[in-house]
């Protein structure tokens, strides 16, 4: 009997330092192995059982998410009983949740609430009274809130996923009436599968919004970086509308990560400011440059800043070619642009960040609303923010089994498969759906047939 | 009135299609079996149309078959017309469906009872006699005791039934029998709850009114087909079945009387089912349909009576003969018999155990109608397993209980124990979340080594059944030569290459019986979606069609949340699936997991079947 692998965040959601994503099950190595890899480039499977490494997390387009500590517990002698690998990534929802997206990615289905312990107590690794306590207390603040929170659609969204719902159950009802009263209907499955091709692709698209979603649900990390005295933290106390950095003339005087929350367009923003970075003899100012690179290779947004009055150096560049190499989003930011003697030209900016510049001034405050603009830009796509989006890695979970069996039925119809076969698919779909929704399919299908359909001896 | 010591091991209430093969299989498996009938001669009786299959049922038909009861068999030796129902639309969902001469329908069971050994009593059962819990027999309307270790109850639409024709209303059976009065009550003082159902039937035409030249005539198949695994493939084509459509007349007729139907004017309070509605609700709820269609079914080959599918009613006689005369060919039929709504006890869900033991009363059994089904082949279904699972608990084995992954049956039994059923239960493939594994035509594979290990495969059946498999095997290995680089079960993998492509090339595949290539077509054809199926029946199964044992009482589950142990009492979920389903949270569900796993090790548990 193979169970099949799960995938969930183990540590309760919020903020904190580091986050546990946890795979368990038959296929958890092969599974995790397609989104971890080992810092030393070898893959999950070549790590040795009850060992950590460091490795990285990286998206299925393979832009690097976050790194991570990794081991792997080998079946039965884990918690579960079963293969186990747990992923110790950063804490802060995003991050986790864009772990968990990948695991999923890679073929886990979304562990439904507290199956870790029921799997550890079916495989008697745990006693009832151990199974009984760890449920009390670490699933019910977790996983079970977690699902919770998933389960909460949020209106619009809700509304959506509804009204799919309702046009794939009347596609299936045409299906379904037609075999269960082969003598009463004669339907035809023309609209049904149009229909469902309509929904498909509008699923499809929602979830290419996937990433608003997720920073609709826990705010868009903008890093603030760039040389020293770049006039970063002038233009963080400008892009937040308060005195928030200490602005100096010295270079270097920011040495630690400063975050503020704000809004930008409607969106969640977690703003942070860096210190310059530079080769320095400075300790606590080296320590600073190194936490700067890091917090901008965790965040969202890079946001690059330059002195007009300085221009474009080789180190620049090096670092912008650096990040957008590794599929970051980069914004190259020209401050103080309302001092003289201006140093760069835009043709140099474009070139440097691949047309993604802004020229600004945080005293003038020329060029801001362009910096909020081109950073939610890229999570609304093209600014709509009425656009939505699926929030959680549950939902986008569910949308996504949802959206790959609704394409199997229409690809199965088109091949020329027997409508048994395209109805399995279907209904795959709306169990999917259903997860979101907590609707029985049989039932409601059922509904269906007999509202619409005039059938019976 | 004294009561004496058991005369039957197994005495069965009723002789519709439950009780039939609840009798047949007790008496099989050696134990002392009889029928009480209120009227001997209506023995396996069809009330309703005489047809028999379709979507969903002709898939318990054969499992029936493949356990080694009886209904197959008797379909076989009287069909009159048989089809194949959804050909084009898939393995998964096609079926069968025989129209039978109802009368050597009704013979052959009668020749199978005899021969069983099965008793025939005539009466009408009143009362039930329990004593210390546990049923000791019955007590009939002249009387009399009868004494027996097990009653199954079959009762069908009797209990406390009603006729309603228009503002007439009878206290009566169909088939112009009496009602069945007492045995309700008797249930109620055990502390079983009642509810009400409603079903109806259409008018008969006398079969020398109809014009049939104005009818249209449907044939049947041409292929040879048979029900049973045991039977030769046959082809019926006979002169028996004729459609034709309402029109705007009938509708108008229907509309301007809608007020004198007890539907409308609340004469009737039972639930009737929404898969079989009656014309004229048919007519009220679908306005925009300009005509529905009708079939005219003779239900024997020389029969005298016609059978109007579709036009079920309960409007009033004058009303229905006014309808009649409006469809083409009928201008000047006679109705033999109008058509009628019934109202009937059921037993609530809930009650019953997945043996179809009654919760409360040991020894006793429930099958058909009075658990909330409707159809012929749903009650025989319940029958035979009500039958079985009687006789396992008189030799204090395990009781049969089947997994939804496993028969339609499993579902069905299922479906009615566990859910709130609020209007008749009819078997539709749509219910079925496995339809790829349970196909009508692999019942055999499925469900014959149960049927063998239960007791009620002859030897016959089990040599048809271990031949078909060598060949089965056979088959499936020649499938696994490689034919251009690839086995010819992968290239059958797609929907436009077929078995015969490769007859050419393996001629030995050419050589096996047609049901065993397209067993084997298909398997290899369907393999990618059937194994899909098979590993999503094991998650499930692993966790959700875990048994609660009906004993398990959830005040004695330390450790259980108060809602969970509302929950537990309040719908007594069959399963930990159902007890989800009803809002029981994981984390109780996993202490209710973890007691039944104790309490099994104490041998409290009935087991989980199979």
């Amino acid at each position: 009997m193979r169970e099949d692998t799960i995938a969930a965040i183990a540590t309760p959601p919020g903020t904190g330092g580091i986050s546990i994503v946890r795979v368990s099950g038959p296929d958890a190595v092969s599974v995790a192995g397609k989104a971890v890899k080992l810092k030393s480039g070898a893959a999950l499977s070549s790590l040795k059982p009850w060992t950590v490494r460091l490795a990285s997390v990286a998206d299925k387009d393979g832009a690097q998410i976050d790194e991570a500590l990794v081991f792997i517990m080998k079946a039965p002698r884990s918690y579960t009983g079963e293969d186990l690998v747990e992923v110790q990534c950063h804490g802060g929802s995003l991050v986790s949740q864009k772990v968990l997206a990948a695991l999923l990615e890679g073929g886990a289905r979304h562990a439904e609430p507290g199956e870790f312990t029921r799997r550890a107590f079916l495989n008697e690794r745990i006693t009832l009274e151990e199974a009984e306590a760890v449920l009390d207390v670490v699933e019910a603040p977790t996983e079970y809130a977690l699902s919770q929170a998933g389960r909460r659609l949020r209106g619009e969204l809700g509304d959506k996923v509804r009204r799919w719902e309702g046009t794939l159950y009347s596609a299936l009802a045409a299906f379904q009436a037609g075999i269960d009263f082969p003598e009463d209907v004669d339907h035809g499955s023309c609209r049904a599968i149009e229909e469902m091709a309509a929904v498909h692709k509008e699923v499809a698209g929602l979830l290419d919004r996937a990433p608003l979603g997720l920073a609709l649900t826990s705010g868009i990390e903008v890093c603030l970086v760039g040389p020293p005295n770049a006039g970063k933290s002038s233009l963080f106390n400008a892009l937040l509308a308060a005195d928030r950095a200490i602005v100096t003339e010295v270079p270097g005087t920011t040495r630690d990560i400063l975050r503020e929350r704000t809004e930008w367009n409607g969106l969640p923003v977690l703003l942070l400011d860096t210190a310059g970075l530079r080769e320095t003899s400075d300790i606590v100012e080296t320590i600073g440059v190194e936490r700067a690179e890091r917090a901008a290779s965790e965040s969202e947004v890079i946001v690059y800043v330059v002195d007009s009055t300085v221009g474009l150096t080789g180190g620049d560049k090096e670092w912008i070619k650096k990040w957008l190499k590794q599929g970051r989003r980069v914004l190259l930011v020209a401050s103080k642009i309302d001092a003289t003697p201006r140093r760069l030209t835009e043709g140099e900016l474009s070139e440097a960040a691949g047309g993604s510049y802004v020229m600004a001034s945080a005293k003038t405050g020329a060029g801001l609303e362009e910096i909020r603009k081109r950073v939610t830009g890229w999570f609304s796509r093209g600014g709509d923010l009425d656009l939505l989006a699926p929030g959680s890695a549950r939902q986008v979970d569910c949308l996504r089994r949802a959206s790959s069996s609704l394409g199997e039925a229409l690809s199965r119809h088109a091949e020329g498969w027997t409508e048994d076969v395209v109805v399995m698919c279907l209904e795959e779909a709306l169990k999917a759906l259903a997860e979101l929704t907590g609707k029985n399919v049989t039932e409601e299908t059922l509904e269906q047939v007999f509202s619409r359909f005039c059938i019976g001896k | 009135m004294t009561e004496r010591a058991k005369e039957y091991d197994i005495l069965v209430v009723g002789s519709g299609h439950a009780a039939v093969e609840a009798a047949l299989s007790g008496a099989r498996l050696g134990h002392s079996v009889a029928i009480v009938t209120l009227n001997p001669p209506n023995i396996a009786g069809m009330p309703c149309n005489p047809a028999i299959g379709g979507p969903g049922k002709a898939q318990i038909v054969s499992e029936i078959d493949a356990l080694g009861g009886e209904m197959a068999l008797a379909v076989d030796s009287s069909t009159i017309e048989l089809r194949v129902l959804n050909a084009s639309k898939g393995p998964a969902v096609q079926s069968l469906r025989a129209q039978v001469d109802k009368k050597l329908y009704a013979g052959h069971m009668r020749v199978a009872l005899r021969e069983a050994g099965v008793t025939i009593r005539q009466g009408m059962v009143t009362g039930l006699r329990v004593k210390s819990g546990a049923v000791c027999g019955v007590v009939l309307d002249s009387g009399e005791y009868v004494g027996a270790l097990r009653v199954v109850l079959c009762p069908g639409v009797y209990l406390e039934s009603r006729i309603i024709i228009g503002d007439v209303v009878r206290e009566s059976g169909p088939l112009g029998e009496p009602a069945a009065k007492g045995l309700s009550e008797s249930l109620r003082r055990l502390g079983i709850s009642m509810g009400r159902f409603k079903t109806g039937t259409s008018p008969r035409i006398a079969a020398d009114s109809i014009r049939w030249d104005e009818l249209k005539r449907e044939t049947g198949a041409l292929t040879p087909l048979a029900f049973s695994f045991l039977s030769e493939p046959r082809v019926y084509n006979n002169d028996v079945c004729y459609s034709t459509y309402t029109n705007e007349l009938t509708h108008k007729i229907i509309c301007d009387n809608l007020h004198r139907s007890p539907l409308f004017d609340g004469t009737i309070e039972g639930t009737g089912p929404r898969y079989c509605p009656s014309i004229e609700d048919k007519v009220y709820r679908f306005p925009e349909r300009e005509r529905h269609q009708i079939f005219l079914e003779m239900e024997a080959k020389d029969s005298e009576e016609v059978y109007i599918l579709g036009l079920s009613t309960s409007l009033p006689v004058d009303v229905q003969l006014e309808m009649v005369h409006s469809l083409p060919g009928l201008r000047e039929a006679r109705i033999v018999k109008p058509g009628y709504a019934i109202e009937y006890d059921r037993i609530l869900p809930n009650q019953i155990k997945p043996s179809l033991e009654v919760v409360g009363v040991d020894g006793l059994f429930s099958a058909g109608q009075i658990n909330g089904t409707s159809g012929y082949e749903e009650a025989a279904a319940q029958g035979l397993m009500a039958g079985i699972n009687a006789v396992l608990s008189l030799e204090g084995r395990t009781p049969v209980v089947l997994e939804r992954s496993q028969a339609y049956i499993g579902v069905l039994i299922d479906d009615i124990v566990g859910n709130v059923i609020d209007e008749p239960y009819r078997m539709l493939t749509s219910r079925c979340e496995y339809r790829l594994l349970l196909r009508q035509q692999n019942a055999d594979q499925r469900l014959t080594p149960i049927g063998r290990r239960i007791g009620l495969v002859s030897d016959k059946r089990w040599r048809v059944f271990e031949e078909k498999k060598a060949m089965l095997e056979k088959g499936r290995e020649l499938l696994r030569v490689k034919v251009g680089g690839s086995e010819v079960r992968d290239r059958l993998r797609t929907p436009n290459t077929s078995l015969a492509d490769f007859f050419e090339l393996l001629p030995e595949l050419a050589d096996l019986p047609e049901e065993v290539r397209a067993e084997i077509e298909l398997e290899a054809k369907y393999s990618g979606f059937i194994e899909r199926q098979e590993r999503e029946a094991l998650r499930l199964r692993r966790y959700a069609g875990k048994r609660i044992p009906p004993g398990l009482s959830a005040s004695q589950v330390p450790g259980l949340s108060r809602e969970a142990r509302d929950k537990l009492e309040k719908y007594a979920p069959p399963t930990i699936g159902r007890a989800l389903e009803t809002g029981v949270s994981p984390q109780d569900a996993l202490i209710l997991l973890a007691y039944m796993k104790n309490w099994g090790a104490k041998g409290g548990s009935e087991g989980d079947g199979e």
